[in-house]
């Protein structure tokens, strides 16, 4: 049987963009809004995910790249408008098979456990106040996408 | 003093439920109830939608089989607009829906029920999940892994998306295969076939120290319900004929029609659950319990029609089914195996079909009929779609009965089984967490997808309660 065990070659690797969450549910569609805007946008060699959850299969596409950015909209303290750029590791908290529960955290521990590696990740967080049932973004998430799609480039563009 | 054992939540299912154990006076096990404690109400706020977003709407119903939904929803669909879809476009129906047997199949075996089988029923609880299954076999938590994403790339080749593609519409589908996407596949079979060989290998090593399990999880007589082609009587998956088989292998009902399911099968709605409990009426309710998915499927077919799945499916039934019809509900591990087999072959089939990579995958048509009704196989088990629409295609009336819905009574048969062989002469309400996790196992059997089956909204944790003569709890256990 043939399984991806090891990363690929890191000049062959390339970088990783995850946008995820339910673009039915108001500003958690802030991720994959992201992501899409990002598709024609980023650098040649760069892959953009564009999902609904994370699951376990992505971690075999996160070993084999050379660094990953996941996109996620988060719960916006008070006044909170921009979006948080933070660097992530491997972390085997959440169930990482589950799509319900995983993390980009477990889903990094899942790479670095089983699929031979764990690239440099960060996590953009794009603050949203409003995720009951719709498909359009507030304004503070819509703002705060904006803001999110020049700090993937920049992190893009840096590493 | 009676006594009642409630389990909430019972894990490693997909939903939430609780399962209740009622004790006599003599700490004894007198009866057990699982509970499905979700609502949604798909079949209510459909009413009033077109006909041509059906599939799109049902696919919410549920994250990790939503294909079987959008298929069965398309096929309302085609009874409805009468049309018969392009081959192609039927062939790459079957291609999604197996590439979901797979993943769905994969899911339950190597990351929902193996930290049982690996771990150990008896050992320690935060361990038995998946981190310690990843320790204990990295091997087969990889290449379970891998299995799932052969299945879901198979779906979100075909329909652009892993989860609720909306591409199966009434009369075809959207877009056709790719080459590209058609070469894909084709590269990754043989791997995804080892995986299925690595699987059955370790399960079959396992029977010999399972014969407990074997014949306490559910082992009982019930009648089994599945689709069949129309000529030989081949294991089905998206079309043929009803067929419904006893415990004996006799044959009661076959070559039905699966618009006449209404003619077999009632549906009652007990007050302890949001799960209905169906039944097969020329028997009544309760006793026309039946059962469906793998372990049905494998019961009514004859063969399967593929030369390893039909080499797995001869020893299947000589080793856990005496030759014939298998009745322990803790075989349903080992025919999802089978099936996953099955439809890797089958993929394999289909891919080597001369009209594949045609690009004629949809006929027109518009509202000839008022009613409408899809059935297909689901990997948890027959799957029925029913509307009524008005002369403009918009719903008046919805019926569904899920896959997990069909089991409802053969779930709760197979708790009180367990219950009562594992559970004896309690003395103030203390029950070992083992015990506990096996009929959380027995549950799990039939990898219910209670999302689906109550069209639940949102997540609710599981419980075991044991409960007294007064209806006192005695004992509780709770997981989120």
């Amino acid at each position: 049987m043939t399984t991806t065990t090891g990363p690929e070659p890191v000049a062959q690797r390339c970088a990783l963009v995850i946008g995820y969450g339910n673009t039915l549910r108001s500003d958690d569609g802030a991720g994959p809004f992201v992501a899409r805007a990002l598709e024609a946008r980023v650098p040649a060699g760069t892959r953009v995910l564009d999902a609904h959850q994370l699951t376990p299969e992505m971690a075999i596409a996160i070993s084999a790249a050379a660094r990953v950015i996941f996109v996620d909209a988060v719960d916006a303290a008070p006044h909170e408008s921009a979006p948080r750029v933070s660097r992530l590791e491997p972390q085997p908290g959440a169930d990482p098979l589950n799509p319900h529960a995983s993390d980009p955290g477990s889903l990094l521990w899942l790479a670095k456990t089983l699929f031979g590696g764990a690239p440099e990740a960060w996590l953009v967080a794009i603050p949203g106040v409003e995720f009951g049932f719709g498909e359009e973004l507030s304004p503070v998430a819509a703002r705060a996408s904006a803001d999110a799609i020049v700090q993937v480039e920049a992190l893009l563009a840096r590493i | 003093m009676t006594q009642r054992i409630v389990i909430d939540p019972v894990t490693r299912i997909e939903g939430h439920a609780k399962i209740s154990i009622f004790l006599d006076e003599a700490g004894e096990v007198s009866d057990a109830r699982f509970h499905v404690v979700e609502f949604r109400g798909f079949e209510k706020f459909c009413e009033g939608r077109p006909i041509g977003e059906m599939a799109g709407i049902t696919a919410r119903i549920c994250g990790i089989c939503p294909i079987s939904h959008i298929l069965a929803s398309a096929k309302t669909g085609d009874d409805v607009l009468t049309v018969e879809i392009p081959p192609t476009a039927e062939k790459l129906r079957r291609m999604m829906n197996l590439g979901q047997f797979t993943q769905s199949h994969a899911l339950s075996f190597f990351h929902l029920s193996s930290p049982d089988f690996l771990l150990g029923w008896d050992s320690d609880p935060a361990a038995r999940n998946v981190f310690g299954l990843i320790a204990k076999d990295p091997e087969l938590a990889r290449a379970g892994i891998r299995l799932r994403q052969f299945g879901q790339e198979v779906i979100e080749l075909l329909g652009g998306k892993k989860i609720h593609p909306a591409w199966a519409v009434p009369g075809g589908v959207r877009e056709p295969l790719s080459k590209d996407a058609h070469k894909h596949i084709l590269d990754r079979l043989p791997e995804a076939r080892a995986t299925a060989v690595l699987a059955l290998n370790m399960f079959k090593k396992m029977l010999d120290g399972t014969k407990e399990e074997g014949e306490n999880f559910g082992k009982f007589r019930s009648l089994f319900i599945g689709l069949v082609s129309r000529e030989g009587a081949l294991w089905e998956h998206y079309d043929g004929v009803l067929r419904v088989v006893d415990s004996d292998g006799n044959i009661l009902v076959d070559n039905l029609d699966p618009r006449r399911y209404s003619e077999i099968i009632g549906e009652v709605v007990e007050p302890y659950s949001y799960l209905k409990s169906p039944y097969y009426k020329p028997m009544g309710y309760p006793q026309g319990m039946y059962r469906v998915g793998p372990l049905a499927r494998l019961n009514v077919c004859t063969r399967i029609g593929t030369p390893l799945a039909d080499a797995e499916l001869a020893e299947y039934r000589q080793r856990v089914g005496s030759g014939g019809i298998v009745t322990s509900s803790f075989m349903y591990h080992y025919a999802r195996l089978v099936e996953i087999m099955a439809a890797l072959e089958r993929i394999g089939m289909l891919l080597h079909e001369p009209d594949i990579l045609s690009t004629r995958v949809r006929s027109g048509g518009s509202i000839n009929k008022l009613e409408g009704v899809g059935v297909s196989e689901a990997p948890r088990g027959t799957l029925f779609h029913h509307y009524h629409v008005d002369e403009n295609g918009l719903i008046k009336k919805v019926n569904l009965i899920v896959a997990t819905g069909n089991n409802n009574i053969a779930m709760n048969r197979t708790v009180k089984q367990i219950a009562q062989h594992y559970i004896t002469n309690v003395k103030d309400g203390v029950i070992p967490e083992g015990l506990l996790n096996r009929v959380e196992g027995g549950i799990r059997c039939y990898d219910p997808c209670l999302s689906c089956s109550t069209h639940a909204y949102g997540q609710m944790p599981m419980q075991v309660s044991v409960l007294d003569a007064a209806g006192n709890v005695l004992a509780q256990r709770t997981r989120d």
